[in-house]
């Protein structure tokens, strides 16, 4: 078919000319259909999201607050929020901003999803928290602690204090588990942990309640003259992961009750600080016709806070001037004055925290019971103990004057608790009574409106702790703000009497702060924490090596190795050798006797990213817990005849109910 | 093989010595290229020859294969150890282990592709016959390459334990020497890999340098 020629006589078909023309429509609607439908796609989205909104009671308000904490699906929290979990004995582990709990550790309690007090390591990481001898299955977590390097979080490790017993507990950052756990020989309840050093050089714990040192017997009418405080220095050795007893020390303390401590960095360096209540050594007697502790404690105006020269102290505990106490160095109180490593200065009553600004030059206490936060200038606490501007109090304890070391108070509201940072020059303080937390300025040289209140957001209810990003380091990060609150009353659906405490997000990085989400913690409460920069931690994403061991952190010489499985028996012990992997366990046939004394090694031989295999077993109290990688070891003595199916305890594979086999126990 | 057209026309007498001259430099032009062959085909040894990802909803980053001619890896940057997690998700079907297929050549392979790439560099002083036999394995190499991991792959999807777990759930089955495949929840995608090619491209080179002599030598022999 002969085709018409076009326009001024050039050949252009007709069906040349329609494709033309749709090509440019095409492209018409590309240049000028995609901004005008983007726009409308959005517009359509908009009218979605405000439509949900309404159908929820959503305020704009909320929904700004639920797009800065929600973390899409298969996107990742950019911090670590590690909290002690209070009385439940182990550590919280969340994910923020999306308040996402990622994991509870293991730490005081057996836990048996980790197989956390099951295998015979972990057995003996809590054997190392006996007290007198006898095993203690809770522990009362206060204040988790961070490893530093130069005054920063570098996400090594983490420690725990233990208030019931006096106890510190290690936990490894690669594999997320606690390594070591020792009772403090001295004193039996500790507050004042764990607080280390900038460059983790020692983790402080101070005593709480005092009682006589080494633990002993003394009326309490003698308690001014036999009770004590310590602060002891837990020397941690980085290499080992371990905090190493025989370098460690304590220096002795009146018997007030320590509270809360930091330690100083840059110009205070070196030192720590530490509160104190109870300078009127109450001792309650509510049936003896005394006041209860709560006033008895409560009636001089002014507490002292401990000053102290850890720096020294070291020096002075290689000295034959630190006498050995229950296997642990003390510096006695009288040779810790004569060596400029103890002093103290008034503080307003019933203090709670104490925490040095990230420059290191200011300590800012919060009053409890005053509505101020007293700030203290480093540099004048050191100019008077260089003038020796201060006085010797009734235990020979120098006392610097109130002035000489005050640099400003701030009055903020009542009941301030503690303080943390950020990096834009404010302070941000926990008003307990007020349910509250107030910004404020830190002052000094050349800043404006220095040592003012800025802002106070309320929160529910009852704020403890607060925590920054990074706030209590050389350099904080700003943007988030948790409030650990003590009451949730009516923030969540019902759950009986005990109600989950609430954990608050805030967004500080505006000119106004905002609450942006309620958190429910629903196991002990969380009375500190610590937040970190994920991209600061390196954890493990499976065990280095096939056998490894995570009591020694390295590959162990008794782990079964594939084609070595069997048992083996001496006598009446009997070994067992197991490997796992999916979906078998090797042997799958144990026959033992009655009487015999049963060790089984196993090792999970897979290495692949979240392949763990649990092992249980209906006797013996058997859970353990194998990642990739893992061995592990249980002991078990066969008491009584019968058939006992063991088996995995993760939902490994699809064929994870074969996963299983019979231990035979013969007469 | 251009070239080898633009050369001086052997018949004009009058420029015979200078003919002499280029045909010599093409000769040691051939030894160039016999000894390039040998390199890739030696240097093919420190790459992998054929690749294997499998995707499947659990493994996000896929398990990753890659075959070398003498061993196997996963991929070597993560931590996780991609042919034992292949390995063990196969015991499941009964198919072979990884480590157990091709075991006798990959024990050869270094020592026979050293030598192959000798005989090839060394055909250059060879007349004949010799010249060509000395040639071949290296132009047949990659063909048997591809032949001989075909019928691995045969055999591993065809030989299934039938005591296996999940013998009863799949079929024996070919897997996918290139391109996209499927088994259970398992996507595959296989592809040769850089090896391979540095393989070819010495089987080509050489191959080139045979049909150049067969030409050139046809004119040399007049």
């Amino acid at each position: 078919m002969k085709e018409e020629t076009g326009f001024g006589g050039s050949r252009v078909g007709r069906r040349a000319m329609f494709k033309g023309a749709a090509a440019a429509g095409v492209v018409s609607a590309a240049a000028v259909g995609v901004p005008a439908l983007r726009p409308a796609a959005t517009v359509q989205a908009q009218s979605v999201a405000e439509q949900i909104a309404q159908e929820r009671g959503l305020t704009p308000e909320d929904v700004t607050a639920a797009l800065k904490t929600y973390v899409p699906s298969g996107k990742l929290d950019e911090y670590y929020f590690f909290a002690s979990g209070g009385h439940s004995g182990q550590m919280l582990v969340y994910g923020l901003p999306s308040m996402r709990l990622l994991k509870v550790i293991g730490v005081f309690t057996p836990e048996p999803w980790q197989g956390y007090g099951f295998s015979e390591g972990t057995k003996r990481v809590l054997e190392g928290g006996r007290v007198d001898d006898e095993d203690v299955t809770y522990g009362d977590t206060h204040h988790p602690g961070l490893s530093e390097t130069n005054g920063e979080y570098d996400g090594q490790f983490l420690f725990i204090g233990d208030k019931a017993h006096a106890r510190i507990a290690v936990i490894d950052l690669r594999d997320f588990e606690t390594k070591q756990i020792i009772k403090n020989p001295h004193v039996i309840s500790n507050h004042g942990a764990t607080f280390v050093t900038p460059n983790t050089e020692y983790v402080i714990e101070g005593s709480q309640y005092a009682s006589p040192i080494g633990w002993g017997y003394a009326p309490i009418d003698e308690y001014k003259e036999k009770y004590r405080g310590t602060v002891t220095c837990w020397k941690f050795d980085r290499d080992k992961g371990r905090i190493d007893p025989a370098q460690s020390f304590a220096i002795e303390v009146p018997p007030y009750w320590n509270d809360l401590a930091d330690t100083g960095k840059g110009p205070s360096m070196g030192w720590v600080f530490l509160n104190t209540f109870n300078t009127e050594l109450a001792t309650g007697g509510i049936l003896e016709g005394n006041p209860p502790v709560e006033a008895g404690a409560s009636v001089n105006d002014m507490d002292k806070m401990t000053i102290i020269n850890w720096q020294k102290a070291a020096e002075v505990a290689a000295t034959d001037k630190a006498k050995e106490v229950n296997g642990l160095k003390l510096i006695p109180m009288a040779d810790a004055v004569a060596e400029g490593i103890l002093f103290q200065i008034p503080e307003p009553k019933s203090p709670h925290g104490v925490d040095v600004t990230p420059d290191g030059k200011y300590i800012v206490v919060a009053g409890k019971l005053d509505p101020h936060v007293t700030i203290y200038n480093f540099q004048k606490l050191q100019d008077a103990i260089a003038a020796k501007n201060y006085e010797l109090d009734e235990f020979g304890v120098p006392v610097i004057p109130f002035d000489a070391g005050m640099e400003a108070q701030v009055e903020l509201g009542l009941g301030p608790l503690h303080t943390q940072f950020d990096n834009r020059g404010f302070a941000y303080t926990s008003l307990f009574l007020d349910s509250a937390i107030a910004r404020w300025k830190i002052g000094g040289e050349g800043v404006a409106d220095g040592w003012t209140m800025v802002e106070k957001l309320p929160v529910q209810y009852n704020v403890g702790h607060i925590s920054t990003i990074e706030g209590d380091t050389v350099t904080p990060q700003g943007k988030f703000l948790l409030a650990i609150n003590k009451w949730s009353l009516d923030r969540f659906v019902g759950v009986g009497p005990l109600k989950p405490q609430n954990l608050q997000l805030i967004d500080i990085s505006g000119d106004t702060m905002q609450l942006l989400y309620d958190g429910a913690i629903g196991i002990g409460e969380p009375h500190y924490g610590q937040t970190i920069r994920a991209e600061k931690l390196e954890p493990w994403v499976v065990y280095p090596e096939v056998g490894w061991d995570p009591e020694t952190q390295s590959k162990s010489d008794l782990a079964p190795q594939p084609g070595k499985e069997g048992v083996v028996r001496d006598g009446d012990k009997v070994t067992v050798n197991s490997t796992i992997v999916r979906s078998h366990i090797t042997p799958d046939r144990v026959e033992v006797k009655v009487g015999d004394e049963v060790t089984w090694h196993l090792t999970n031989i897979e290495m692949a990213d979240d392949a763990t295999h649990g092992f249980a077993m209906p006797v013996g109290d058997v859970q353990l817990s194998l990642e990739p990688g893992e061995f592990s070891t249980f002991t078990f003595k066969a008491e009584r005849a019968g058939v006992y199916p063991y088996y995995c305890t993760e939902f490994c594979s699809a064929l994870h109910l074969e996963m299983v086999g019979y231990l035979l126990v013969s007469e | 093989m251009a070239q080898a057209h633009d050369l001086p026309v052997a018949e004009v007498p009058e420029v015979a010595v200078k003919e002499r001259g280029a045909v010599g430099a093409a000769r040691l032009g051939t030894l160039a290229a016999l000894v390039v062959a040998a390199a890739l085909l030696v240097g093919s040894i420190f790459q992998s020859y054929w690749n294997i990802t499998l995707l499947a909803p659990q493994y996000p980053k896929g398990l990753h294969i890659r075959v070398f001619v003498n061993h196997m890896t996963g991929v070597p940057e993560t931590i996780e150890d991609d042919v034992k997690e292949v390995d063990g998700l196969n015991h499941y079907i009964g198919m072979i282990k990884l480590s157990d297929a091709a075991t006798f050549e990959q024990m050869i392979a270094v020592p026979a592709l050293v030598l192959i790439a000798l005989a090839a560099v060394a055909s250059w002083w060879l007349r004949g016959i010799w010249r060509l036999l000395a040639r071949v394995p290296i132009i047949i190499y990659p063909v048997v390459f591809v032949a001989d991991l075909f019928a691995w792959l045969w055999i591993a999807g065809n030989t299934l334990d039938k005591k296996a777990p999940l013998s009863s759930s799949i079929k024996p089955f070919t897997p996918q020497l290139l391109g996209v495949g499927r088994i259970g929840q398992f996507g595959t995608e296989a592809a040769f890999a850089l090896g391979f090619w540095m393989a070819a491209a010495a089987a080509l080179v050489t191959l080139a340098v045979v049909i150049w002599d067969w030409k050139g030598g046809s004119r040399a022999a007049r």
